[in-house]
């Protein structure tokens, strides 16, 4: 047999990045910047990206300092056994918890705007087994098909955002730069949900063939999709203002099932939703591997093909657990706050307590 | 409840198991009479079995033995008999093995220690030379087997460029490649596969091109077929390949023996099977499945545009009934208002729900496509005509089909064949009944969780180590230029790296000299 190696370039990292980051915050991101900020949601955002640099210095810190390793296997070396295992425990659970709330969220959207009359279970056991199958094929899997899909997603992701500014009203989005004094870094920590997915790359790091790239690739993918959910951003609260954008559940589809392109297309809808359900559930399956990959390495047992199996039912349950969107938005907020402790605080905190107790391997670290 | 062991055959009714007379390794010896004996003992004297006798005043002397159907008898007439008779008139010697080799004038001749082989010899169309008061035996190459002439590609048919097509015979086949690679370096191994057929199987490569893992990779697969016969390359492409639940191809197959040629030179490698005019390339990405000779014979303009034209035509043909189906059944608030008129209007009167009405007339149409496969030339066209547009004229009078159903799906059928490869265009012939279902239950989310699951499956698809989406996943800049569109020539002085060939730079300066 041909040798088989695991491992993927800088470019497939680069896609399955930012299908993971645009697939995750796109949907909700106008609504929660006009929540948390007003028509000055967009600098929150700016903020959150400014906050996400440090996690990826971090997440490519700790992978030069313990190669080929995860972070569920570092931890116990940076924290001891019973500790380190306890929070990788931790992190396992946020995890599971961002795969279920991504799930939930488009069988939400679907079953709002496409499938009303499908029972929600239907729709989600349809997404989880979708899914379930990409992220069974693993990590060389999945970024193949984010970097198959990418070319053709980019333009249409671009596309629906420059002709959402149809409607745009530059009196919505003023005044610029003035914000109460709170308004800020709330509406920051708030919109770092967007960035969530940077957990699952504590996971794939150690699949990066050429780890001197790691930086930049992650960084541009950060860049890229933080870029497409600005432009939605400025363009939901500039159409239609942020009370306004509060009205609809998923102001992003509204924007793009108005926009058009005159005498060509009514809608620009079908590109977005094409586009968004492609980066949303490679999003999801990205995270699914992550969560497998993670109880593999936890438990020290099977593999992550067997735990995408066992995960399904437990995942399916949460899924359909909340019994509204309502209670999904009151969940929400309390899941922002505390991603942000997860996806901010733990990695810095990991590699300050690596380089504080000398762990792993310092010089490639350096 | 349901009792199988009645439906066991009883010992009467099951036949009878006769025992191969071939047994492992068995020497030749004897007088020319017992070896001729055991010749048609084996065979079981069959009615083209020819045995010619060389008898003196003394008796017996020399006997050739062959297969009419197989071996050229005028080429054995001057070659063989008429030299050694000959000989027998006018030398009274013995004939000896030494004497034989300085009568025959035929070029290939083999000597044969063990009577299977010689007996295998005898069944590829060699005619045997049984010496007496010798080990071994003769065997001389004199085909005479029916050929088919080289004809231009039935499959794969261009407007400029070569127009010779591969045939049955394999040597034909290799004289065809070896026209076009004069490179002493490029390799010819020899299998044998089958263990009835005994089918020959070459594999041709760069020996400072090709991949050597792969080349290792190939052999080794090919020596794992264990099979009674190979009837077509079909076969063997079916038994290497890398993911065998897979419905896309993994091996190219082609009757183009420049494309062979120009595969060989980017590091792939060529696997020619006897009586098969399909000749096998491996690796093989999807993207390869796009690609003809033909597009690198025009202006890469044109060439270009015509790969562009292929990838329409194939996501159209694939997606359109299923977008079809989840516009007007499921998600009709994503036509535009003038377009919902226009189909609303047509299917007033139709009574099958759409999902329906677009499986049926799909159904229809595969059918017509499969019978004009075996339908006379001559009644062809008027079944075409007479199936195809008249029913189609009466199913929309008649309100069972709406006019745009049966327009997607002509244009389906019709864009189907703008694949350049008959086994893509089968495998996309199926995933596109799988996208149409799941559209028809789920709408737009159907078609894109369907699309979604079909990319994935792809993505996991590997052939001989290459990823079957390459260059698109994993990415490779300088072969992703060359994916959609073609790269002139003066910017190609590299292989594509999709292969790993050992070496990148093609020979030569393939530069503008003139801009020097």
């Amino acid at each position: 047999m041909l040798k088989e190696t695991t491992g993927i370039g800088p470019g497939l990292l680069f896609n399955i990045m930012f299908s993971s980051l645009y697939g995750y915050g796109v949907i909700s991101s106008p609504y929660v910047a006009a929540k948390y900020m007003g028509s000055n949601g967009y600098l929150g955002f700016i903020l959150a990206i400014m906050l996400a640099t440090p996690v990826v210095l971090c997440a490519v810190r700790l992978g030069k300092r313990f190669p080929g390793k995860s972070i569920i296997e570092y931890l116990p070396l940076v924290c001891g056994k019973i500790i380190g295992k306890g929070i990788a425990s931790f992190f396992l659970l946020f995890l599971l918890i961002i795969t279920v709330w991504a799930t939930r969220q488009i069988a939400d959207l679907s079953n709002g705007f496409f499938l009303n009359r499908t029972p929600l279970w239907a729709i989600a056991i349809i997404l989880l087994s979708t899914t379930a199958y990409i992220s069974h094929k693993g990590i060389e899997g999945i970024t193949r098909l984010a970097a198959f899909i990418f070319p053709v997603a980019v333009v249409f992701i671009f596309l629906s955002a420059v002709f959402s500014f149809q409607g745009f009203k530059l009196d919505y989005v003023r005044p610029v730069f003035y914000t109460q004094d709170y308004q800020l870094p709330l509406g920051a920590l708030q919109m770092f949900y967007i960035f969530f997915p940077l957990a699952a790359l504590f996971m794939f790091y150690p699949y990066l063939t050429k780890t001197q790239k790691g930086f930049k690739t992650i960084l541009a993918a950060v860049l890229l999709a933080s870029t497409a959910i600005l432009i939605f951003v400025v363009s939901g609260i500039g159409t239609y203002g942020a009370a306004g954008v509060l009205r609809y559940s998923w102001p992003v589809m509204a924007l793009t099932m108005k926009a058009n392109i005159p005498y060509l297309m009514q809608t620009i809808g079908l590109f977005f939703v094409v586009s968004y359900f492609s980066q949303i559930c490679l999003a999801i399956a990205g995270l699914y591997f992550a969560l497998a990959l993670a109880t593999t390495q936890l438990l020290g047992i099977l593999n992550y093909k067997r735990f995408v199996l066992l995960w399904f039912p437990i995942i399916m349950f949460l899924i359909l657990a909340p019994p509204s969107v309502v209670d999904i938005r009151f969940l929400s907020d309390y899941l922002r706050t505390a991603g942000f402790l997860v996806v901010f605080g733990l990695p810095l905190l990991i590699w300050l307590l690596a380089a504080l107790l000398k762990r792993g391997d310092t010089f490639g670290a350096k | 409840m349901f009792n199988l062991t009645r439906f066991r055959f009883s010992n009467k009714l099951q036949p009878q198991k006769i025992k191969s007379m071939i047994s492992d390794h068995k020497p030749i010896s004897g007088t020319v009479e017992d070896i001729l004996v055991n010749v048609t003992k084996y065979t079981g004297t069959p009615s083209d079995l020819i045995i010619h006798r060389f008898t003196t005043e003394n008796g017996l002397v020399m006997a050739a033995v062959y297969l009419e159907s197989l071996a050229d008898i005028s080429l054995l007439g001057s070659q063989v008999i008429e030299p050694v008779n000959k000989f027998i008139r006018e030398k009274s010697e013995t004939i000896t093995a030494a004497t034989v080799e300085l009568l025959i004038s035929a070029s290939v001749i083999d000597l044969f220690t063990d009577f299977n082989d010689a007996l295998e010899g005898l069944m590829t169309g060699q005619a045997l030379l049984i010496v007496p008061n010798e080990d071994k035996i003769f065997g001389i190459s004199l085909p005479g087997y029916p050929r088919r002439p080289i004809e231009e590609s039935i499959t794969e048919k261009n407007v400029r460029g070569n127009r010779e097509g591969f045939t049955e015979d394999i040597k034909d086949n290799l004289s065809l490649i070896r026209r076009w690679i004069k490179d002493p370096n490029l390799r010819v191994e020899s299998k044998i596969i089958g263990e009835r057929t005994k089918t020959k199987v070459l594999i041709l490569y760069l020996l400072d091109v090709a991949n050597p893992d792969t080349v290792v990779e190939v052999n080794k697969r090919l020596e794992k077929i264990s099979i009674d016969g190979i009837i077509d390359s079909g076969y063997i492409s079916e038994m290497i390949t890398d993911h065998r639940l897979t419905f896309f191809p993994l091996v190219q197959e082609t009757e183009r023996p420049d494309k062979v040629a120009a595969s060989i030179l980017e590091g792939r490698i060529a696997i020619i099977v006897d009586k098969s005019p399909f000749t096998l390339i491996v690796p093989a990405t999807s993207n390869e499945f796009y690609q003809t000779p033909e597009d690198y014979y025009f202006n890469y303009w044109i060439g270009s545009f015509l790969r562009l034209i292929r990838f329409i035509g194939t996501a159209m043909a694939v997606t359109l009934p299923a977008l079809y189906t989840a516009l007007i059944s499921v998600n009709p608030e994503l036509l535009p208002s003038f377009l919902i008129q226009v189909v609303a209007s047509g299917r007033t009167q139709v009574p099958f729900p759409a999902v329906i009405e677009v499986f049926l007339t799909l159904l229809v149409f595969e059918i017509f496509r499969e019978a004009s496969v075996r339908l006379p030339a001559n009644i062809n066209m008027i079944m075409g005509i007479g199936g195809g547009i008249v029913l189609g004229q009466a199913a929309i009078n008649s309100g069972m089909i709406a006019g745009t159903t049966i327009m997607v799906v002509i244009f389906t059928a019709l864009a189907s064949f703008s694949t350049s490869n008959p086994s893509k265009e089968q495998a996309w012939r199926l995933a596109r009944y799988f996208l149409f279902f799941a559209s028809g239950a789920f709408g737009i989310l159907g078609l894109s969780i369907a699309g979604l699951l079909i990319l994935a499956h792809m993505a996991g698809l590997k052939s001989f180590g290459v990823s079957y989406l390459a260059p698109w996943g994993p990415p490779l800049p300088v072969d992703m230029l060359d994916g959609f569109g073609r790269l002139p020539w003066w910017a190609s002085n590299r292989r594509p790296p999709t292969y790993r060939p050992q070496q990148e730079d093609r020979l030569g300066n393939t530069d503008n000299e003139e801009d020097e």
